[in-house]
Order: C-alpha cells, then sequence, then structure tokens
C-alpha cells in the first residue's frame, strides 16, 4: 500500500512541473526549443534500444530520424493522407528500414556494421538531395498541415507540446517495458556476450533484427513529429553528421536509464543556446565539455544528478525492489524435460570428424550420453574436446559424422534451436554477461522456455506474466538450493571467480536441459569449492540429466565419472570405466604421466 | 583508352592520399589501442600550417612544408599530454567519444584562426603537368605517389630494424608483458602517436595543392580513411594502403562513368557489397573464435 502511495507521489513530482511547464515559457522561441528537446528524447530513446541496451554501433539513427519525417511529408503533401494515418504508417515504415540493416548486422558486426551504417546515412542524405521529384531536392518539402485529431487540431506551439509530451510518455512507458523484458534482458546478454547468448537459447538474429526494428520505429514517430511540428523537412535537418548527435546525448546525459536520457536530450538543445554569446566559438567550448565529461564522467551527467538525496529517493520509488519473497510461496514450476530411465542414450556422436584447414581437429570422435550418467572427456590440451562439444551444440559444422539427440539429427540447426532441444553448456572460459545481475543471468537462459511473443510481453498479457513468475520461481529455488540466493542482485561481474562459476552452472541448468556440457568447471576453483561442486554435479546426475564433463583435475574427474573417454589428437584412446582408464598404458602415456616409459608410436604433447 | 587510363591514374594518385588518411590513423589503433577520430583534423592542420609557413610568413616552400610537419609532429607531442596521457587506462570508446569533442575543439578553433573559406596552399609544381602519350598526369599526382613509397619504406624500415620498432611492435601485441620485460610503454605511446600524427601533417601538406585548406576538410578526410580501412580490412597496414587505393579508382570511374553526384554513396554502396561478401574486409582473415 506504502509502494502505491510513494510511487504516486514519485508521479506526481514527475508530471505536474512538466504539465506546468508551458506556464512558465512567455516566448515562442524557447517553447519551441522545448518542443525540441522532446523530439530528440524520442530518438535517443530508441537509440538506447540499439546501442545502449544491444550493443550495435548503429550511428545512422538521423537518417532513421529522416526516413520518419519523409514518410510522413510525403504521405501528407503528396497524397493528402490524415496526421492520424500518416504517423503510424511513417514509424512502420521506418521500422522495416531498420529491420534491414539489423538483418544485415548479423553478418557484418561491430566497428564494420558501424561504417555499414554511416553508409546508409550518407547515401539516403545523398538521395534526399538529389531526387527532387519524390523528396523535393535541396528545399524539401513544406505545408506539412498540422497534426488533426478528429475534433481538434494541435496548432499553436503549446499545444504541439502537449502532443509530445503525451508521444514522449508513451515511448517511455513502451521503452521501460521492452528494457525490463525478457527482450530487454537478452539483448543486454547480447552485448556482452553474444555467443553465450546464442548457446544458452536465445535467437541473437531475430533478436537484434527486433532491436533495430524498434530503435528505428522510435526515430520514425519522432521523425513524423518533426515534420508536422516544425512543418517542413529539408535534407539538412537529417544528415549523417547528426547521428553523432545522438551518441552524444546517450553519452552525456548517460546511456541506460531513461533519465540519462532526457537529460542528455535538455543538454544537447540547451547548452548551444547557453554558449551562444561565445559566438564562433561554442563549438570549440562545447567539444571540451565533451572530452571532459566522458573523461571525469563516464556514466554521463545523470551519476551527478543522482547522487542529490531528494533526485535518488524519488529514483529509487521507480526502481524494482529487493525481492524478499519465501521460497516456500513460489508457484510450482512444471517439471523438467529430464527424469527417464536409462537405457537409451539420450545423445549419441558418431564418427563426427572436423577439419580446420589442413588440421584434423577430430577425427572419428564417436560417444554415447545415458541420462543420469557422468560422462568425463579428458585428453591433453589440443585434443578436441571444446571442438566436440562446439561440435554438440552447433557451434562448428562437423565434415562429417553424426550427432543425434533422441534419435533426432542436430545437423544444420542454429546454436540457439539445438540448445532450446535441451542441450546447455558452460564454457571454458567463463561467458556470464557481466552486465546483468546473477537472477537475470538465470532469467535470460529461460528465453527458449517463455513462449510468449513480443507484443504479449510488451502488454504483459496473463500469460506472460505467469511464464514471467514461473521464471523467476525456477530461478530462486535454483539459487536457494546452490546456496547462492544472497548474490542474487549483485551484478554478476562484481563477484568472485568461483561464484561466477557457480552461477554459469546454474545459468545452465535453467532450460531444464536433457544433456548438460561443463567445460572445465573445476579449473580455477579451490578445494572447498571443488567439493561443493562434486556435490552439484552429483545432484543435477540425480535429476536424470546426462552430463559431459571436460576437466585436467584427474581426482576429480575420477571421483566423479561414470564413463571417461580419452581424446589424444582428435582421436579416441579409449573409452571406458575410471578404472580401465587409470590402467590403460597409452592413456598413462599421453596424458597421466608417470614414471612409466613413453610407449612407442606416442609422442610427447607440447 | 586514354580516358581510362587517365582516370585510373587519377584514381590511384587521390588513392595515395586516402591509403596516407588510413594509414596515420591505423598507426595509433594497431600501436596503443587508441581510435583517433581527431585525425582529420590533424591533417587539416598540417595544410594550415603550410599555409601558414609558406603564404603567411612568406618561406621557402620546402622550408614552409618541413616545419609544417615538424608543428604537426610536435602536436602530437601535447596531444599525447593533454588527452590520451591522462586517459591511459580507460576504455578503448572512452577515448574515442573524447576524441570526438576534441576534433569538434579543433575545427571550430581552425574556423576563427583561418576562417571558414577555403584557402590555397601553393605547391611545389604549380599546374604544369606531365604528358606521357596523351595521358596527362600533373606532378603533384606523381609526388603523392612518391610520398606513399616513401612514408612505406621509411614505416617498414623503422618496424624491422630499429629498437623502438621492434618494442613497438611488442607493445602491439602483448601490452603488458612489453611493459614487464621494460619496453617504455609511455615514451613508445608519445612515439606512437606523433608519428601518427606526422603522417597526417604530410598528408595535409600532400592535399593541400589539389583540395584547397578548409577548417572542415577533417571530417570528410576521417571518412575516406575509415572507409579505406575497413574496405582492405580493419587492423592491417597492408589494408590501409590497398583499401586507400581502391577507394580512389573506385570512386573517380564511377564520378567518371556513373554519376559525379552519387559517387560518395555508390562508394559506399561498393564497401556494403564487399562486407557483405567478406564481412572482415579483403585482407582480413575470419578468425573461428574461442568458444
Amino acid at each position: 500500500m506504502k509502494d502505491k502511495r510513494n510511487k504516486l507521489i514519485g508521479y506526481a513530482v514527475l508530471v505536474v512541473p512538466l504539465l506546468l511547464l508551458p506556464l512558465a515559457v512567455k516566448s515562442r522561441a524557447d517553447m519551441g526549443l522545448i518542443n525540441n528537446v522532446l523530439l530528440l528524447y524520442i530518438v535517443s530513446l530508441g537509440l538506447n534500444i540499439s546501442l545502449g541496451l544491444t550493443g550495435m554501433s548503429n550511428m545512422c539513427q538521423a537518417a532513421f530520424w529522416g526516413v520518419g519525417a519523409y514518410t510522413a511529408a510525403i504521405l501528407s503533401t503528396r497524397f493528402g493522407a490524415p496526421f492520424l494515418l500518416a504517423v503510424p504508417v511513417a514509424t512502420v515504415v521506418t521500422a522495416l528500414a531498420g529491420m534491414l540493416l539489423g538483418v544485415l548486422s548479423t553478418r557484418i558486426k561491430g566497428i564494420y556494421f558501424a561504417i555499414l551504417t554511416i553508409g546508409f546515412a550518407l547515401f539516403f542524405s545523398l538521395l534526399l538531395q538529389n531526387w527532387p521529384s519524390v523528396t523535393g531536392g535541396g528545399t524539401g518539402l513544406r505545408n506539412i498541415g498540422s497534426p488533426d485529431f478528429i475534433f481538434f487540431t494541435v496548432e499553436t506551439r503549446k499545444q504541439l507540446y502537449f502532443m509530445l509530451l503525451a508521444f514522449a510518455a508513451l515511448s517511455t512507458w513502451f521503452y521501460t517495458s521492452v528494457a525490463n523484458s525478457k527482450y530487454g534482458k537478452s539483448m543486454i546478454a547480447i552485448k556482452f556476450n553474444d555467443t553465450a547468448a546464442e548457446l544458452l537459447g536465445v535467437d541473437t538474429v531475430m533478436r537484434k533484427v527486433l532491436a533495430m526494428a524498434l530503435s528505428s520505429g522510435l526515430a520514425g514517430l519522432s521523425g513524423a513529429l518533426v515534420a508536422y511540428t516544425i512543418g517542413v523537412v529539408t535534407p539538412t535537418q537529417f544528415i549523417y553528421g547528426a547521428g553523432l548527435t545522438f551518441i552524444l546525448i546517450l553519452i552525456l546525459g548517460g546511456s541506460g536509464t531513461v533519465l540519462g536520457v532526457a537529460i542528455g536530450s535538455v543538454l544537447m538543445v540547451f547548452l548551444p543556446e547557453v554558449l551562444a554569446p561565445l559566438k564562433f566559438w561554442n563549438t570549440a567550448i562545447y567539444g571540451v565539455l565533451v572530452a571532459v565529461v566522458i573523461m571525469v564522467l563516464p556514466g554521463g551527467l545523470v551519476s551527478i544528478l543522482l547522487r542529490i538525496p531528494f533526485v535518488w529517493k524519488i529514483y529509487t520509488i521507480f526502481q524494482k525492489k529487493r525481492d524478499d519473497s519465501r521460497i516456500e510461496d513460489l508457484p510450482q514450476v512444471p517439471g523438467g524435460q529430464a527424469q527417464r530411465p536409462s537405457g537409451q542414450p539420450v545423445l549419441t556422436v558418431r564418427n563426427a570428424s572436423i577439419n580446420f584447414g589442413g588440421l584434423a581437429a577430430m577425427s572419428d570422435v564417436s560417444l554415447e550420453l545415458y541420462p543420469g550418467q557422468v560422462h568425463a572427456l579428458i585428453g591433453p590440451n589440443g585434443a578436441g574436446k571444446s571442438t566436440l562439444v562446439n561440435c554438440i551444440t552447433g557451434v562448428y559444422k562437423p565434415n562429417s559424422g553424426a550427432i543425434e539427440l533422441d534419435g533426432k539429427s542436430l545437423a544444420g540447426l542454429t546454436p540457439h534451436k539445438i540448445s532450446r532441444l535441451g542441450i546447455s553448456r558452460t564454457f571454458q572460459n567463463l561467458a556470464v554477461w557481466i552486465g546483468l545481475t546473477s537472477i537475470d543471468n538465470l532469467l535470460v537462459a529461460r528465453d527458449g522456455i517463455q513462449k510468449a511473443g513480443f507484443w504479449a510481453t510488451v502488454f504483459n498479457t496473463k500469460k506472460a506474466r505467469q511464464e514471467q513468475a514461473q521464471s523467476l520461481a525456477a530461478a530462486k529455488r535454483l539459487l536457494v538450493s546452490m546456496d547462492l540466493w544472497e548474490l542474487r542482485d549483485s551484478y554478476i561481474g562484481t563477484l568472485p571467480y568461483g561464484h561466477q562459476k557457480m552461477l554459469e552452472i546454474a545459468r545452465a541448468l535453467m532450460a531444464n536441459p536433457k544433456v548438460l556440457l561443463l567445460d572445465e568447471p573445476a579449473a580455477g576453483l579451490t578445494a572447498p569449492e571443488v567439493a561443493i561442486l562434486v556435490k552439484l554435479i552429483k545432484d543435477i546426475q540425480a535429476s536424470g540429466v546426462a552430463v559431459l564433463l571436460i576437466d585436467h583435475n584427474m581426482k576429480f574427474v575420477m571421483d566423479i565419472a561414470d564413463k571417461i573417454t580419452v581424446l589424444n589428437y582428435g582421436k579416441v584412446l579409449v573409452s571406458d570405466t575410471p578404472e580401465v582408464v587409470r590402467a590403460h598404458p597409452e592413456v598413462i602415456a599421453a596424458y597421466l604421466g608417470s614414471g612409466i616409459k613413453r610407449t612407442k608410436g606416442v609422442k610427447k604433447d607440447a | 583508352m586514354i580516358n581510362l587510363l587517365q582516370n585510373l591514374f587519377a584514381g590511384i594518385s587521390i588513392g595515395s592520399i586516402y591509403a596516407l588518411i588510413g594509414l596515420g590513423f591505423i598507426f595509433t589503433v594497431n600501436g596503443v589501442g587508441i581510435i583517433n577520430m581527431a585525425h582529420g583534423e590533424v591533417v587539416m592542420l598540417g595544410g594550415f600550417f603550410a599555409v601558414a609557413f609558406t603564404s603567411t610568413l612568406g618561406l621557402p616552400l620546402v622550408w614552409g612544408y618541413l616545419l609544417a610537419l615538424l608543428c604537426t609532429v610536435l602536436f602530437g607531442y601535447l596531444l599525447n599530454l593533454v588527452v590520451f596521457r591522462p586517459m591511459i587506462n580507460k576504455p578503448i570508446f572512452t577515448v574515442m567519444i573524447a576524441t570526438v569533442g576534441l576534433s569538434m575543439t579543433l575545427q571550430c578553433v581552425a574556423m576563427n584562426v583561418w576562417g571558414a573559406y577555403a584557402v590555397e596552399l601553393k605547391g611545389p609544381f604549380g599546374s604544369s603537368v606531365l604528358n606521357l602519350g596523351g595521358v596527362i598526369i600533373p606532378y603533384q599526382y606523381l609526388l603523392l605517389i612518391g610520398a606513399l613509397v616513401v612514408v612505406l619504406i621509411l614505416l617498414s624500415f623503422f618496424f624491422n630494424r630499429t629498437i623502438t620498432g621492434k618494442q613497438l611492435r611488442a607493445m602491439s601485441v602483448m601490452p603488458d608483458v612489453a611493459r614487464l620485460l621494460g619496453a617504455p610503454t609511455k615514451r613508445l605511446t608519445a612515439i606512437t602517436i606523433m608519428i601518427s600524427c606526422g603522417i597526417a601533417g604530410l598528408t595535409g601538406i600532400l592535399m593541400g595543392p589539389i583540395y584547397f585548406v578548409t577548417y572542415a576538410m577533417g571530417s570528410v578526410a576521417i571518412g575516406k580513411g575509415f572507409t579505406a580501412i575497413v574496405l582492405g580490412g580493419f587492423g592491417k597496414v597492408e589494408g590501409a594502403v590497398l583499401g586507400g587505393l581502391l577507394l580512389g579508382v573506385i570512386e573517380t570511374l564511377l564520378a567518371a562513368y556513373v554519376s559525379p553526384m552519387f559517387k560518395d554513396g555508390f562508394a559506399f554502396l561498393v564497401l556494403v557489397v564487399i562486407l557483405i561478401f567478406k564481412p572482415k574486409g579483403l585482407l582480413g582473415e575470419a578468425v573461428s573464435q574461442r568458444v
């Protein structure tokens, strides 16, 4: 109840000044500047989805802004489309343009994507200049008209302000719904490690396309509103250099928070005004300010603002509360896929081979995993252990041989599909998403299980809420059972190595796997931590999951494995029970190393 | 035929400029992990310094050029001291944004000092040309190609024959190890930035007689250099050179045979197509990621 009252106060503190603002503004010019702030705010919120959340180096937000503005302007001036039709159409058209670039982004990454987007922006502004029959050329399009809402027409700048404020509020709601949903969290996961996201069941290709669509959709909305607010569109408004403006908004204000974007937008509009008395020198001072802010305040100006107690208090009202519900109150989670009597192998690898150039990394490897069995894979460095795991999870495509899960071939499936079929894994070099909290790391791995679509999630339908609650319950149970509950709200990057490793295993368990691939789970752990790990793996085994375990800690492997396969130079040396393997002369020679002389023909490993 | 040869030659000459810009830019990226978005402004400064020494102060061309070059190297020293040294352990993106701010500042200062209009820089050969059986080649173009070759030879000598060059190579691979083994990494960083700025200054001096010198030329320069680098394969000196030459030729041919208005746009389209088929650039290898 108190929560609700606090929230009401919070909204009041935010909204009332915004509603009263026009009363305090005397000049028409100032009102226009304030309207600009709102327009920039909407575009930058969009950019925060692709650049801020997903980490895509999208440098052409200005071009998308232009696509929206010109679409609306063309619809209005050439086809006489009303405001209420032109704006949604412009938004959708721009979102589609964004999706197109999103598709390319899955092939062209990082700095190459940046250059691709710069190229798109440049080409777009050339198109505006040189295609006068459609775009009006250098003079652009005029007489776009006023926003017409059937019952009334928005005419003055103050009326426009209220319209823009409503759209800004709508955008804010939309952005926060996306950012706090499984979509937003998986986007952050993609930013920090997209391979891991793909291997844990997130469809990273579609997610990036979605991020670009949403990002440019908001740009298109703002663009269409620009066309109606200013009444004119010209190419110079959307030149490709303007793409930098939005990036600077995120950096100056502080990306990641709505408040930061708002502060950045205000600065971007009013800083040049404040510096105007400096006349020709204002850009120089502005540039220095940008450099100083990024050097001194990498989190943007919002990080200073949040140090003011009053602002912090209001801010925390809108933050998620720390979850203290007891485990007994949790809803039941539909059981895992695992429990089945053994007998049939769940995963079969038959004669799999793969070459990298001329190097045979793996030749003729066969392996069977049974439910409830721990199968260890050992061998010297470079023996092909991780290569096998990568073949099973779809990172590499084997040149020959078959890999089957429950008798169905996995050939040609993308990693996230394989993961969704029930194969989960951890990574040799820890691959947690350091920008997310522990519990969010776990929740992202439920992506494949939560079936609710994008719009159902944004509108928070009953089904979406139920699924969300189930995922949360599953994560909580797991954290409590692994004694990691206290760490739930800590950012995972701040935790000690051992905890991160345990959480990585917990994350792999979130999707109810049939097969769990553990790539060197004991590496770097202390002896007490290894003891905890042994108990954990035994529990996982008891629940009926088939475990494939790679490790160099022999005592640990011998203690826990039901069966051991030894790889050397990409070939299976022996595959048998620990006792047999321990006594096998070639294994001793190739790997375990003892006083016994090396067997002929087996070279010493580097 | 003559026409095509003429265009090809012009393309290679212009491409030499792009290659030099790309080279200077990639130098700090490779060496010390700094993406310097103000690199184009150093090119501009090179041009303006040369104008100041030759036209304004009336020095002989050679001395004016040399002094301008020296000034850009010194400017590199200052840049390191004021911007890069204080940000030594910051993430690469942070440093990059700071240099974006720097480039805005430098542009604005240049506009106030030298004005908003294009200034002419005198070239050593005026407008004299070499006539090779109908193909007309301005001497300034030959100078561009020659400068690129000389810079490449000097760099190769520096990296393969001198201790400092070898230390730089070691540092670019593993900075921490290099430091622990006694490489003076702070001094090496300063040297890297000074060399990069020197190359930028040289580029500006060579561009001046062809394009004029303007306060905004840095944005265009960085755009071209960046494209050249991406085209050739990011992080490779050979890539920057190949990409630069190729970009020059593509642009010139497109302008001559397709449409001069869309020249820049088409060049980017070509780039996009190449990237779709070779996502890491022409010389970039597909690195299989370790999982």
